[in-house]
């Protein structure tokens, strides 16, 4: 019966000394060591941890453009993923390879826009890293300015919205 | 004459304290009922991870196992598997064979999802919080498999006590290494610089080019230099003073609306939800959760017959 057996283990007082201490030294394992490494569901939990000493931000991002210029930020969704840091580093992976596996996230972004009659007026994907001050932006905006221009703007590839 | 304990027996009953089996049940009713509704509202999220290129499988963890990603009809099936598991966890049924094999299910669909190169630290207590409820005794009330027993509730005991207080020092240890690795990451620094300014406006603002939710709250503070600092040092204190909650129930209960607070701000200013503590459930294994639950069971209990 599950009861006999399982309580018993429980009620052992070396079973629960052990899982107590076992248990502290394995999740506070990843912090433990010389060069933390995060994982899952052990982690050393660097949320937020990063030291940002300049207000720089470097991001790996798919634009859709219209026919008039206006631009529009590409959901997560388009990209392959609901979440968006997932599927920042489907963006980021194919920017570093660039070239042909770049192209081919593009495309598939166009493919999945289409099928599902997202970004209705884009005429033209682009997969960029783009860098700014977002102290400086958020600044500019809050005070009814316009955006600051990016610092810089890397293009990795670049194709039709349309089929 | 009364004899005075030895440190063994004061050392014993600080790790085994004795609690109602009410109380580690409810544990199991409340994690287990978050993971269900969590799981089958996340299934698609936690199955689109198929639809990534093979390219993006970077597997962490348990996953490390694999060398490529699974095809897509087995990560749904798995994903199906854990929303099953995890209603049979919170109706306590054959718990000696369900809750380790949800613990196992749920630890594989989270860390597979969490191997395409974004981890999801929101997943991670809820998780450890069951693999200590799926080597506990979980189930010996409140459930299908103590009604098909039968007999007396069991009295409180230190069985019921110590799963608790592992579930209790995993959140407390989470919230310490996030500060661990604060200070590791910058020293204090993080507290006297702008680095927490830096950090929300430089995640509010990659949210925007990335087509996702931005909190405006967070961007309309970046204009307030003044409000980051004392925001960090107090974000840093409560994660390096949650294992505080040990030593009591009122030093517990002031932790845990502390850092329930502290992820209300980070859900304001940078739009980030974390469900587990936002809903209460990394906190619970230090209070009474079994008095949210106690007035169901009692109107169960009657309207059963008064067993």
């Amino acid at each position: 019966m599950y009861a006999a057996r399982a309580l018993g283990l429980a009620d052992r007082p070396w079973f629960a000394y052990a899982t107590l201490l076992g248990g502290t030294l394995v999740v506070a394992s990843p912090a433990l060591s010389s060069t933390p490494k995060d994982s899952f569901p052990l982690s050393t939990y660097p949320m937020f941890s990063s030291g940002r000493k300049d207000p720089t931000v470097t991001v790996d991002h798919a634009v859709a453009i219209a026919e008039n210029g206006e631009e529009e930020a590409v959901p997560p969704r388009l990209v392959g993923s609901d979440e968006v840091l997932q599927a920042r580093a489907t963006i980021s992976r194919a920017a570093k390879r660039g070239g042909a596996e770049a192209t081919a996230l593009c495309e598939a972004i166009a493919e999945r826009a289409r099928a599902r009659g997202a970004l209705p007026d884009a005429v033209t994907l682009e997969l960029r890293t783009t860098r700014l001050d977002a102290v400086a932006w958020f600044t500019a905006v809050g005070n009814g300015e316009p955006p600051p221009a990016p610092l810089s703007v890397k293009r990795h590839a670049r194709c039709r919205a349309k089929g | 004459m009364s004899a005075t304990p030895s440190f063994g027996a004061r050392l014993d009953a600080v790790l085994r304290p004795v609690a109602p089996a009410e109380r580690l049940a409810a544990m199991r009713i409340l994690v287990g009922l978050f993971g269900a509704i969590y799981l089958t509202a996340r299934a698609p999220s936690l199955a689109s991870v198929a639809r990534l290129p093979a390219s993006s499988f970077v597997p962490i963890g348990v996953v490390k196992v694999l060398d490529a990603p699974l095809p897509s009809g087995v990560v749904w099936a798995l994903a199906i598997a854990a929303v099953l598991l995890a209603w049979a966890f919170v109706a306590g049924v054959a718990y000696r064979f369900v809750a380790p094999a949800f613990a196992l299910a749920l630890l594989w669909v989270t860390t597979y999802r969490s191997s395409f190169g974004m981890i999801f630290h929101t997943e991670n207590l809820w998780v450890l919080h069951v693999i200590v409820l799926a080597i506990a005794p979980a189930a010996d009330v409140w459930s299908v498999d103590a009604r098909r027993r039968g007999g007396a509730a069991p009295s409180p005991a230190s069985r019921y006590g110590w799963p608790l207080l592992a579930m209790g020092l995993v959140t407390a240890l989470a919230y310490v290494l996030a500060g661990v690795a604060k200070l590791r990451s910058a020293g204090l620094e993080w507290v006297t610089s702008d680095a927490l300014r830096n950090y929300v406006a430089y995640d509010n603002l990659r949210k925007i080019l990335l087509g996702d939710t931005h909190a405006p709250l967070g961007g309309a503070l970046v204009r307030h230099p003044e409000v980051f600092k004392p925001l960090a040092a107090m974000s840093l204190a409560l994660e390096l003073l949650a294992p505080l909650a040990l030593l009591g129930r009122r030093p517990a209960r002031l932790v845990a609306l502390g850092l329930w607070g502290f992820h209300v701000g980070v859900l304001a200013t940078m739009a980030i939800f974390f469900p587990y503590p936002l809903f209460g459930l990394a906190f619970a294994p230090w209070l009474s959760p079994e008095r949210l639950l106690q007035p169901l069971a009692t109107r169960w209990s009657r309207a059963r017959g008064g067993d």
